[in-house]
């Protein structure tokens, strides 16, 4: 083993405070995901949702691009001479359960969208809870001109968010959007103009999480998850009920209505 | 063996009375279930069966899965003849016959045996992350706890017959499109919203409890004119209790009824 191969780790994984930032990290390939990179994504995703003391997940990429999507290239010359590529197996085990566990996580996931993404890196910058953009970065629809269809979930972001047939002239003909562009739809949260005031924003509303009581936090995504993908009204609001008795129970929403009533600060502890 | 092993049970039960949680407690082994737990398990159901403060029980995993199936290791070596004369899935009966209603809380993989074990309970009440499957045929066998009848009555031939021929997986919102699953609910509330059903279930009157479920459970067994005849046949039994005369009465006064249980 030399040192400097492991050194270098395409998915750096580190604990600042209440928040686990993930960075993909191939600058070169514009962080395009390889199938050790989605190993230790799924790895570090799986450890983080055991852990309590982290609030905030934040994913990004590092240099200028966001995230490239698969590299198709590493991704047949790793499949075995003469084999075809088992597209539902690598789609399965290596690219659905990023999208989902992020959406299963119990903490809030912000995607910072520091550049261009396409491709399953569409997905997952708008797999987000929280998607925060810099104004320039750019949303390519790379998956057709490769003979391909959109996956890992981003034919459902973008027809559930544009629509069915923005999100097919998106797809078919424009090809890209800009982040700017993506905000009137909500399949992007806000933009920022530099780096620095996109990092200014997270921090931002990572402290206002910081000051809210865990498992209502978490339950909030619940059900609010669950009315985005509601048929009927009734299921929201039984979505809604079943929390409620959970929550109503909880020494942290005890603690939360006597700190009203006593104009003072509450102090939350997580149950 | 030593002492250090044996003092972590494989089952642990925690009594909230009218009702008691049940959790299956190895999982390091993502709850396999080995002999020993299954044994265990019955005993324990068995136990609570009795009990008189005990109106519902809810089945859970601890850790990351409900149960992921059988013990695979414990099963390499068996063969037919050994299979056949210890008859190690006849013990699963014992969980068939318990009479009061029990509600499996359904996270992580219910695969195999744990799938088995789930569809074993009276409702299932699953997480969003939870998955479903009868995986054996990926290890050249074939559901051996109930499977392949269970299934097949829950969801119909068709899904019976691709899930088990395939051993796919299949998620907890596909499970409740199906009918198997009576809800699907963030992690997060699992076990409140199984005990929520459990303590509603436990508080109505006892022996209209189960033998309603006596008789749910008939409609699986025999043919429908059976079924009715043993229908009518429960009901009128329980015009000889307390609670038929309490709750009728309370209907016509309008007022809350106070079950006795009896």
């Amino acid at each position: 083993m030399s040192t400097n191969a492991t050194e270098i780790k395409e998915l750096v994984v580190e604990k600042q405070g209440i928040v686990l930032k993930i960075t993909l990290n191939r600058p070169r390939a514009f962080n395009a995901l390889t199938r050790v990179m989605l190993k230790d994504f799924k790895k570090a995703l799986r450890e983080v949702g055991e852990d309590k003391t982290v609030r905030v997940v934040v994913i990004t990429g590092s240099g200028i691009g966001f995230c490239a999507g698969a590299d198709l290239g590493r991704f047949k010359a790793e499949t075995e001479a003469g084999h075809p590529m088992d597209f539902r197996k690598d789609l399965e085990d290596n690219f659905h359960p990023i999208v989902k566990m992020i959406r299963a996580l119990p903490q809030i996931v912000v995607t910072r969208i520091n550049g261009a993404c396409a491709g399953a890196g569409l997905a997952i910058a708008l797999a987000g809870d929280v998607k925060y953009a810099l104004r320039s970065a750019k949303f390519v629809a790379a998956f057709v001109k490769v003979g391909l269809v959109p996956d890992t979930g981003s034919s459902y972001f973008f027809a559930k968010a544009l629509g069915y047939s923005r999100a097919l002239e998106f797809f078919l003909s424009k090809g890209r959007m800009s982040a700017e562009e993506l905000v009137p739809c909500g399949l992007v949260n806000q933009v920022f103009d530099s780096p620095e005031s996109l990092d200014q924003g997270i921090e931002a509303f990572v402290n206002q999480i910081a000051q809210l009581p865990p498992q209502a936090v978490t339950l909030t995504k619940r059900v609010l998850q669950e009315a985005a993908q509601a048929k009927y009204f009734d299921e929201a609001l039984n979505a809604e009920a079943a929390a409620q008795v959970f929550l109503g129970a909880t020494a942290d929403h005890a603690e939360g209505v006597s700190a009203f009533l006593e104009k003072r600060k509450p102090v939350f502890k997580g149950v | 063996m030593n002492s250090q092993t044996t003092t972590i049970p494989v089952i642990e039960t925690v009594l909230k009375a009218p009702v008691a949680t049940i959790f299956l407690n190895r999982p390091g082994a993502l709850n396999a279930l080995s002999d020993e737990v299954i044994d265990t398990l019955a005993d324990q159901m068995e136990a609570l069966d009795r009990d008189d403060s005990i109106g519902a029980i809810v089945l859970a995993g601890r850790g990351r899965a409900f149960a992921a199936g059988a013990d695979i290791k414990g099963m390499v070596d068996a063969t037919e003849e050994e299979l056949t004369k210890l008859d190690r899935f006849a013990k699963w009966t014992r969980i068939w016959k318990i009479k009061k209603p029990v509600i499996a809380a359904v996270h992580g993989f219910a695969l195999g045996g744990g799938c088995e074990l789930a569809m074993s309970c009276d409702m299932i009440v699953a997480s969003q992350d939870a998955e479903f499957g009868q995986p054996e045929i990926l290890i050249g066998i074939m559901p051996g706890a109930g499977g392949t009848q269970r299934l097949t009555r829950a969801i119909g031939k068709s899904r019976a017959m691709e899930i088990i021929l395939t051993g796919r997986r299949f998620t907890a919102q596909e499970a409740y499109e199906y009918g198997l699953v009576n809800k699907v609910v963030p992690k997060e509330i699992l076990l409140s919203e199984a005990e929520t059903l459990a303590l509603e279930i436990a508080k109505k009157p006892r022996v209209a409890v189960l033998r309603a479920k006596e008789a749910i459970l008939k409609a699986g067994d025999v043919a429908l004119e059976d079924g009715l005849a043993f229908e009518r046949k429960l009901f009128y039994t329980l015009f000889s209790t307390e609670d038929q005369k309490e709750g009728m009465k309370a209907f016509l006064e309008k007022r809350e009824p106070r079950f006795k249980n009896k």
